[in-house]
């Protein structure tokens, strides 16, 4: 017996066609991008935390950065049962977890006495945390967008670039008015506050306010039910694992990752090396940062309509290419010219995975194929920012590892070249297989599909 | 071209996971020990470069007895400290013991 649809309520439930119009899934989307950057401020401003440390227990700076890698590495490890997580019992409910860990890790943080309890709260119970809370995001984002997916992860991904924007100069101002130790707790508490209140204005789907997705157009496949079927995921589970892109799309985002993770890392101490001063240097960070926001911005919305792949392959052959740049940059003119061209390369990496993942997999849940794309992502991130290190050490600049940026972003988009085309869903289509609503039976769910690739 | 290779490409599999996937994978991890164990080794022969100066300016100019017992392989440089000395990392026996090349 199929259940009679929920009565749409409250804000507009189609948009017949409409780019943009009031819908509850704008407040999901500002729920979203507010919960990435309260919830990575600490990680954003980790920097900020080492001096105190140092001073206070006379810890080495090596020491202290360890907890940092630590943290990323089990963020990246958590991330594929993060997202399962997600799938199987709601982002909601994974958003609560996690920001309960996160409160209670960073509670811990403020009270350590040792190295090891700073490894293990911080790095251990922050980093399973943050994947907890911070992965069935993008998923649970999908649900709310039938069409014009790109508009709304643009706005979050624009929040991924002013986070460590913000974060930073925050954290400072509480340490140096509170300490690091009342410093953690008051950031832990405050911050846990925050995503508390936005939690209870979190909704998992569209129907759990009587609603359609956005850019529900009269004729779609209607969404009914509140619960997805843990089976029924757990199948369409076993055909995504069978995708190459399940498992490429992992080492694309693991590519890119490190592409952009060694200049990140490493264009400060270039610079000082070139006769920049700390602060001259550090706003080559923060015009790179500032830059990519327009490109995480564009990109998704450029992904949904000229095609995710052919996108990702020219962002991806910029952020490559322009880090070619730095073997002839001297001057802070240059420096700050390469920090605007490499920014927007840089900001267009990440926004095409949601649009490839709803190409691919068309409306069927993607926690874990997201969640396997993290943790590409994470390890990426990781060894990007720790190799450039070594590469200083045996051969005294930074010059082979600008050419491993250059390289692995050239392999990402060659990667990207040799994923599956985007014309159709390569799993069968979640939706066709729901339960026949009376009045739309005859309706053929179709996907739309991108131009381009 | 592409569109012949690419869906022989993707039904090759390597325990259950793509052929791309697994060769990007094994690289990027051989690389990664290959580079990471080269790295160790310049780090160990730097430190042992600058604990054969240190020592031998010790033995120049300080008597035996000035020389504390607990102070390590390197004379006290495999601790954290400013300035020029190589301190010794966990990662170094980490790539060196994982690396068949170093």
């Amino acid at each position: 017996m199929a259940q009679q649809p929920e009565k749409s309520q409250g804000l507009s439930a189609s948009g017949d066609g409409r780019l943009f119009y009031p819908h509850y899934a704008w407040v999901i989307v500002s729920v979203i991008a507010v919960m990435q950057m309260v919830g990575t401020s600490i990680r954003m401003a980790f920097g900020v935390f080492i001096d105190p440390l140092e001073q206070a227990f006379g810890w080495s700076q090596g020491s202290i950065t360890l907890v940092y890698a630590i943290s990323s590495v089990v963020t990246a490890l958590a991330s594929p049962f993060a997202g399962w997580f997600g799938d199987r019992y709601g982002a909601r409910r994974a958003m609560a977890v996690g920001t309960l860990m996160f409160l209670v890790g960073m509670l811990l943080t403020g009270v350590v006495s040792s190295i090891w309890e700073l490894y293990l709260y911080f790095g251990v119970l922050l980093g399973v945390a943050q994947a907890i809370f911070l992965v069935p995001l993008i998923p649970a984002a999908m649900h709310w967008f039938r069409r014009h997916l790109g508009l709304g992860m643009g706005i979050i991904m624009a929040s991924w670039g002013l986070g460590p924007a913000l974060a930073a100069p925050f954290v400072s101002l509480l340490i140096e008015n509170l300490g690091w130790q009342n410093g953690f707790i008051a950031l832990g508490a405050s911050s846990a506050l925050i995503m508390f209140i936005l939690i209870g204005l979190f909704r998992d789907r569209p129907v759990d306010k009587g609603l359609q997705p956005y850019g529900y157009i009269r004729g779609d496949v209607e969404v009914r039910k509140r619960r997805v079927d843990p089976e029924r995921t757990k199948l369409f589970n076993g055909y995504m694992r069978k995708t190459g892109a399940f498992w490429n799309m992992s080492s694309i985002h693991f590519f890119g990752c490190v592409g952009h993770a060694i200049i990140l890392v490493y264009i400060v101490p270039l610079a000082i090396s070139e006769g920049m001063s700390l602060v001259q240097a550090a706003g080559v960070l923060t015009v790179m940062s500032a830059v990519s926001v327009i490109s995480r911005i564009l990109v998704p919305i450029m992904c949904d309509n000229i095609g995710a792949k052919t996108v990702m392959v020219i962002f991806f052959t910029l952020q490559g290419v322009m880090v070619v740049m730095l073997f002839w940059t001297h001057d802070l003119w240059m420096f700050y010219l390469f920090a605007v061209l490499f920014g927007f390369g840089y900001g267009g990496e990440t926004g095409g995975f949601p649009i490839l993942n709803r190409r691919y997999y068309g409306q069927a849940p993607t926690g874990s194929p997201y969640g396997v794309q993290m943790l590409g992502a994470g390890l990426g991130m990781a060894i990007g920012g720790w190799i450039g290190g070594p590469i200083f050490d045996i051969f005294g600049s930074y010059n082979v590892a600008f050419i491993i940026s250059i390289a692995t972003s050239l392999a990402g988009a060659l990667n990207i070249l040799l994923l599956e085309p985007t014309d159709k869903p390569l799993i069968p289509d979640w939706e066709a297989q729901e339960e026949p609503t009376a009045g739309v039976e005859d309706q053929q769910p179709a996907p739309r599909v991108a131009a381009g690739d | 071209m592409l569109e012949h290779w690419i869906p022989r490409l993707n039904d090759r599999r390597i325990f259950g996971m793509p052929v791309q996937f697994v060769t990007v994978v094994s690289i990027s991890l051989a690389l990664t020990i290959y580079f990471g164990a080269w790295a160790a080794d310049a780090r160990v022969d730097a430190r042992d470069a600058q604990s054969a100066s240190q020592n031998a300016q010790q033995f120049s100019f300080q008597s035996a007895t000035d020389s504390s017992p607990d102070s390590g392989l390197y004379g006290g440089l495999d601790k954290d400290a400013d300035g020029d000395v190589i301190a010794s990392q966990g990662w170094e026996k980490l790539f060196l013991y994982a690396c068949p090349l170093h």
